[in-house]
C-alpha cells in the first residue's frame, strides 16, 4: 500500500473508471504507468497529462476515488484539474458501441441532478445519464444508465468548475442484448473502437485546463516572492492582487525586478510591487 | 446563433414558443429540466468558461415579472419599471455587471409572454399617468431576436396601449421586424454606444459602431423614435477625441431634432459584483484601475468622473439640446 501523499499525480486531467476493463484501453493508449495503490484504489499516470484511478463499482466508490485523487494532489501545487468519468453504460434505445457524453446526470436514489458544462466540441451523442444503485434490467427509453456518474460528479464539482468535469460512456448493453453477454473483453473492444472520440475530448480538456490554470493559478514565482517575507493571510491576498496587477498591466519578470531589493516586511514588498505597476 | 445545448423546462416544453424555437435548433441536444435555476443558479460554474459556448434555457418566469426601475434609470419622472424577457446577453462586454450578477453565462429565454402582458395591464391600471417600461436591463433586448421574436411579440401590446411607453435598450442590429410594424410614438429604440477604444477594448461580439448607427438611422428614417445611450463612460487617454468622432458619425446620419432622448451613465458596479468579476478576470487591466467605493458601489474616482462628464457633455451639447439630455444613475 502506497502512502497517499507519496503518489505523484501531476497530470492535468483526472480520469475515474469503475472497472479495470474500462481503464485498460486508456492505460494502453496513453501508456499510463501504475503509480501505486492505496485503500483498494489503483492509481496510474503518464506524469504529464493524465492521471487515472480505478475506483470500483458504485457512486460511493467513485466519489471516494475523486476525494483520494484530490487529496493526493493537494500537496502538488494549486492547479485545477479536469475530471473525466469514463465507462460502460446501458441504454434504452441506442445500439451497443454508441458513445455518449452526459449532458445531465440524475441520481436515481436521491433525484439529484448534475449538469456538466458543455463547452467542448463533442464528436458523439449528448444524452441524459441515470445513475442507479442496481444494474438496470428494464431499459426505459430516452436515457443511459450507469452506476457511478452522480457520485463522481458530486465529488469532482467540489474540486473544479463544472465545465471541467465531463462524463463519457460507451453503450455496452441495451434492451435487446441485456447484460448476459457483458464480458470485460467486450467492454475493452467497445471502448477501443471509440478511442478517437475519447482522445479528442481529453485533448480539449487538457488544453482548457492549461488555459484555465494560466489565468487562475499562481505560478511558482509567486511563492518564491512571497517566501521572502512573513505574511498574514490578509497580506498574502494583497500580495496576490498586487502580483496579478503587475502582470495584467503588462509587467515582465517581476522576480528580476525585485532581485536587488531587500524587504523589511510584507507591506514593504507589496508597496514596491505596486510602485513598479504604477510606472506603467 | 450556436448553442452548446438547450435546456427546456418541462412546463414550457409544449408551448408554441418553445416548439418554434426548438424547430429552429434541430440537431442541438435538448435536456428537460424542472426549473431553470437548477442549471442557471448552480454553484461551481465559471461564467468565463461558459461564455465560450453558452447553452440556451427555455423557461417560465415566476414571481414578479416587472420591477420598479432603479432610481435615476429612466428618461423621466413618471412611474418606471423594467422587465426581462431573457437573462444574459450574447455579447461579451468586460464592464458588464451581468458577469457578476449571475453564476452562469447561459441564456435564459422566458416563454410565458402573456404573463408579462397581464402584469403590464395590472401596472398600467394601477397608475393614472403614463407608465414607462424598460427592456434590456438584464439582457440585450434584440440580440436574440431570431429566436426570441421580441418585436413581433411585444410591439402589438404597446400599439394597443398608447398610455404605456416601451424603451427597447439594445446594442443589436437585429431590427428587421420593426419594419413589419407601423412606428409607434410610445416605443423607443435606444441604442447604446461607447467610443471606438472602449468598443474595441471591452465589447467583444458587439456589432461595429458603423453598423449600429446605420441600424438606428434606418429605424429613424422609417419613423420609429430612437434614442442614444452613452454608457458606460470610462476614462481612456484620447477618449474625448474619440467621442468627438463618434458624435460626428452619429449626428451626420441621424436627424438630431427627431431623437427621442440622449443619456449618459458612468461606469458603476455593486461592490460584490465587481469583486466576482475581478476574480473571473484576474488578467484584465480594467479591474486594476484606480476605483473608489461609495455606498457599496464601485466607480471611477470623483475627479475622473467630473472631468469625464463635463468634457463629454461639452462635446455632446454641441449637437443636441440640453432638455433632450439626461444623466442616468
Amino acid at each position: 500500500m502506497t502512502d497517499l501523499n507519496a503518489l505523484n499525480l501531476p497530470g492535468k486531467v483526472n480520469i475515474v473508471t469503475a472497472l479495470s476493463c474500462e481503464a485498460r484501453p486508456l492505460i494502453d493508449y496513453y501508456k499510463l504507468k501504475k503509480i501505486g495503490s492505496t485503500s483498494g484504489f489503483n492509481f496510474y499516470s503518464d506524469s504529464d497529462r493524465i492521471n487515472l484511478v480505478i475506483a470500483g463499482v458504485g457512486r460511493v466508490a467513485s466519489a471516494t476515488a475523486c476525494g483520494m485523487l484530490f487529496g493526493a494532489q493537494s500537496g502538488q501545487g494549486n492547479s485545477t484539474r479536469g475530471w473525466l468519468n469514463i465507462g460502460a453504460a446501458g441504454h434504452g434505445e441506442h445500439p451497443v458501441g454508441t458513445l455518449i457524453t452526459a449532458c445531465k446526470v440524475i441520481e436515481e436514489a436521491t433525484g439529484k441532478t448534475y449538469y456538466p458544462g458543455l463547452i467542448f466540441d463533442y464528436s458523439c451523442l449528448l444524452d441524459a445519464l441515470l445513475t442507479v444503485d442496481q444494474p438496470e434490467q428494464e431499459y426505459p427509453p430516452g436515457v443511459a444508465f450507469d452506476m457511478e456518474a452522480s457520485g463522481f460528479f458530486a465529488a469532482a464539482s467540489r474540486f473544479s468548475s463544472t465545465e471541467l468535469i465531463q462524463v463519457i460512456k460507451v453503450v455496452t448493453d441495451n434492451r435487446e442484448t441485456g447484460t448476459i453477454d457483458l464480458k470485460p473483453e467486450n467492454v475493452i473492444k467497445l471502448l477501443v473502437s471509440q478511442l478517437e472520440s475519447i482522445d479528442s475530448l481529453i485533448a480539449q480538456l487538457v488544453r482548457q485546463v492549461s488555459a484555465y490554470n494560466t489565468i487562475y493559478s499562481l505560478p511558482v514565482e509567486f511563492n518564491d516572492i512571497a517566501e521572502q517575507v512573513t505574511l498574514t493571510s490578509s497580506l498574502k491576498s494583497q500580495l496576490e492582487k498586487s502580483y496579478r496587477r503587475y502582470y495584467a498591466l503588462g509587467g515582465k519578470d517581476l522576480s528580476g525586478q525585485l532581485r536587488s531589493s531587500k524587504f523589511r516586511s510584507g507591506r514593504d514588498l507589496i508597496s514596491v510591487i505596486d510602485s513598479l505597476s504604477g510606472t506603467r | 446563433m450556436k448553442f452548446s445545448s438547450v435546456y427546456v423546462e418541462e412546463q414550457v416544453y409544449d408551448s408554441t414558443m418553445a416548439k418554434n424555437i426548438l424547430a429552429k435548433l434541430e440537431g442541438i441536444p435538448v435536456s428537460i429540466i424542472e426549473r431553470y435555476g437548477e442549471v442557471f443558479n448552480r454553484k461551481a460554474q465559471n461564467f468565463r468558461l461558459q461564455k465560450q459556448s453558452p447553452a440556451l434555457i427555455l423557461a417560465r418566469k415566476h414571481g414578479k415579472l416587472i420591477l420598479p426601475a432603479p432610481d435615476g434609470y429612466g428618461f423621466n419622472t413618471r412611474p418606471s419599471y423594467y422587465f426581462s424577457h431573457m437573462l444574459n446577453c450574447i455579447y461579451d462586454c468586460r464592464y458588464c455587471f451581468l458577469q457578476g450578477m449571475y453564476n452562469s453565462a447561459n441564456y435564459v429565454l422566458f416563454t410565458n409572454t402573456n404573463d408579462f402582458f397581464d402584469e403590464f395591464d395590472q401596472c398600467v391600471n394601477q397608475h393614472r399617468e403614463s407608465v414607462v417600461f424598460y427592456s434590456g436591463y438584464d439582457s440585450d433586448s434584440l440580440a436574440l431576436e431570431p429566436l426570441s421574436n421580441f418585436v413581433d411579440q411585444y410591439i402589438p401590446w404597446f400599439a394597443k396601449h398608447p398610455e404605456a411607453v416601451l424603451e427597447v435598450r439594445t446594442k443589436s442590429t437585429q431590427i428587421r421586424r420593426f419594419f413589419h410594424h407601423d412606428p409607434l410614438e410610445n416605443c423607443v429604440v435606444a441604442m447604446s454606444f461607447t467610443p471606438e477604444e472602449i468598443h474595441q477594448g471591452f465589447e467583444d461580439k458587439v456589432p461595429s459602431i458603423e453598423k449600429r448607427i446605420e441600424a438606428l438611422g434606418r429605424l429613424q428614417d422609417y419613423g420609429w423614435p430612437v434614442a442614444l445611450r452613452f454608457e458606460p463612460l470610462i476614462y481612456e487617454p484620447g477618449i474625448f477625441e474619440s467621442y468627438g468622432k463618434l458624435f460626428e458619425m452619429l449626428f451626420s446620419r441621424l436627424d438630431e431634432t427627431r431623437i427621442h432622448s440622449v443619456s449618459s451613465g458612468m461606469f458603476r458596479m455593486p461592490r460584490n459584483y465587481f469583486k466576482k468579476i475581478s476574480s473571473l478576470y484576474p488578467d484584465e487591466p480594467l479591474f486594476y484601475r484606480e476605483f473608489t467605493e461609495r455606498n457599496g458601489i464601485i466607480s471611477q474616482t470623483e475627479a475622473v468622473e467630473q472631468n469625464l462628464r463635463s468634457k463629454f457633455e461639452e462635446l455632446l451639447l454641441r449637437y443636441i439640446q440640453n432638455d433632450n439630455y439626461y444623466r442616468c444613475g
